[in-house]
């Protein structure tokens, strides 16, 4: 079977068929992965139409690794969404002082997951609840795969902060779902 | 990989899965989301959408100039008033440093203030309070570059504009200064430091983007400043008549001149960096 690399190399050269097999490829996976990271299946295709867009337009150097390139322009515009004048009319928004930079979705408020009509919808509230920086490294992790070498190059950020992120985001999961349960319990 | 634990925790070092515990729960649950899949439709409208942007499609146009006048006006927003302010008050401080009698020194403060504009205009346009770059692009399906490179076109004709209005006034005074002489070695400094400025604002951020250019030329103006100085003071030379050497210069022409294609390279160089979505700002 051809690369991802292969493939885009001939994508650049014009080719069709090998524009339809990336988007194959790549299409249900960054739809899943923006949809779980932004909670909005609307804007997580319009980033999806843009990540493409993205790598046709791009006149640089073909990637080495073509699969953890592609999703680093699906998380920077994810990032960039987060940062979108639209975004902040419509949530709650506050800088991220934490980290000591100004983009992250505010943390919803842990609401009764139980609520949820359906699984997908409630892992979807879980996540939610998670600060944007450990949510989108345990996508990339859980749900992606991707090594913590290759989230780091993905985020940009080290890996001791990505081992860090992650561990924190974990912890906020596990202690969610363990609230949840004794809610629902009561 | 297909224990949900370890697919959660790999990489992760011992002591923080131990400190985790159990993830049993949360890796299930997590689990039982298997993601919003595409619908065919939605995948078939995609490719018709891509396929405009494929290499050698002919819906793919070259931008008209009308064009080119919209997006810099969609990108004018970007400049707050102050931005236009402080180029005004260059060009008044300018205009009356130029007409002020026996002030012979003020016009060199100009000469040196001037391409400082340029480049501290660069840092602050591309500054990280105006990186709407997705929004944007969501809406017209403008390149990354095209942006970039928009603004800057803005900013170095604005001070483009001021500047030589400036020098225009100063070779009105003198008319022996060589006016396009007198613009090529001062061109040469603007580009050179905006270049730097903007490559550097790319590469890292604004404030880097501010400090490189200021530190160079505040270097170089302390070499040459001192002496410039003195023999204006001093009666040796005055500064109109300093002006009117440097004019006349070649080597300070030649030097403008090389200066004027570092400033091109590195505006070049920052585009070439710009797209493709590696670096973070994108």
């Amino acid at each position: 079977m051809e690369s991802d690399e292969q493939l885009y190399i001939r994508v650049r050269g014009g080719d069709r068929t090998a524009l339809a097999g990336l988007v194959e490829r790549y299409h249900g996976p960054l739809l899943k992965f923006l949809s779980r990271m932004t909670g909005q299946t609307q804007s997580a295709e319009d980033m999806v139409q843009d990540t493409f867009i993205r790598i046709l337009t791009c006149r640089g150097v073909p990637p080495e690794h073509f699969r953890p390139w592609i999703y680093q322009i699906a998380r920077n515009l994810a990032r960039d969404y987060f940062r979108s004048a639209a975004f902040r009319r419509e949530t709650f928004y506050l800088p991220d002082e934490d980290q000591g930079d100004d983009w992250m979705a505010a943390p919803v408020e842990t609401e009764s997951l139980a609520l949820q009509s359906s699984d997908c919808v409630q892992v979807n509230a879980l996540l939610q609840c998670l600060p944007a920086r450990q949510r989108e490294v345990i996508l990339l992790r859980f749900y992606q795969e991707f090594s913590l070498e290759e989230i780091s190059t993905i985020t940009g950020a080290p890996l001791g902060t990505v081992k860090s992120r992650l561990f924190h985001g974990l912890r906020r999961a596990r202690m969610i779902l363990e609230q949840e349960e004794v809610g629902q319990d009561e | 990989m297909n224990n949900p634990v370890d697919r959660l925790t790999d990489g992760l070092d011992e002591t923080q899965r131990q400190a985790l515990g159990d993830l049993n729960a949360l890796a299930h649950f997590l689990e039982t989301d298997l993601g919003t899949e595409p619908e065919t439709a939605g995948r078939d409208h995609l490719l018709t959408v891509l396929e405009q942007y494929l290499p050698g499609s002919p819906a793919i146009k070259r931008r008209q100039w009308t064009n080119w006048l919209r997006l810099a006006h969609s990108q004018s927003v970007l400049f707050e008033k102050s931005f236009w302010l402080a180029g005004l008050l260059v060009l008044l401080l300018g205009l009356s440093l130029s007409v002020i009698d026996g002030r012979d020194l003020l016009p060199l403060v100009f000469i040196v203030v001037a391409p400082l504009l340029a480049a501290v205009g660069v840092a602050y346009v591309f500054r990280p309070e105006t990186r709407t770059l997705g929004e944007l692009e969501r809406l017209t399906a403008t390149g990354a570059a095209e942006l970039l490179y928009t603004r800057l076109a803005l900013v170095l004709a604005f001070n483009l504009l001021i500047s030589l209005l400036l020098l225009l006034l100063i070779w009105l005074e003198g008319p022996q200064v060589v006016l396009w002489r007198l613009t090529l070695i001062w061109l040469g400094p603007m580009l050179a430091l905006t270049g730097l400025a903007f490559y550097a604002t790319i590469r890292w951020n604004s404030l880097v983007g501010a400090i490189l250019p200021l530190g160079l030329w505040g270097c170089l103006i302390l070499l040459g400043w001192s002496e410039a100085v003195a023999r204006a003071t001093e009666g040796m030379t005055p500064a109109f008549w300093l002006l009117l050497i440097i004019s006349r210069s070649d080597p300070l022409l030649i030097g403008a001149s090389l200066a004027c294609l570092v400033g091109l390279g590195l505006l070049g160089l920052a585009g070439r960096t710009a797209p493709g979505g590696e670096k973070s700002w994108s």
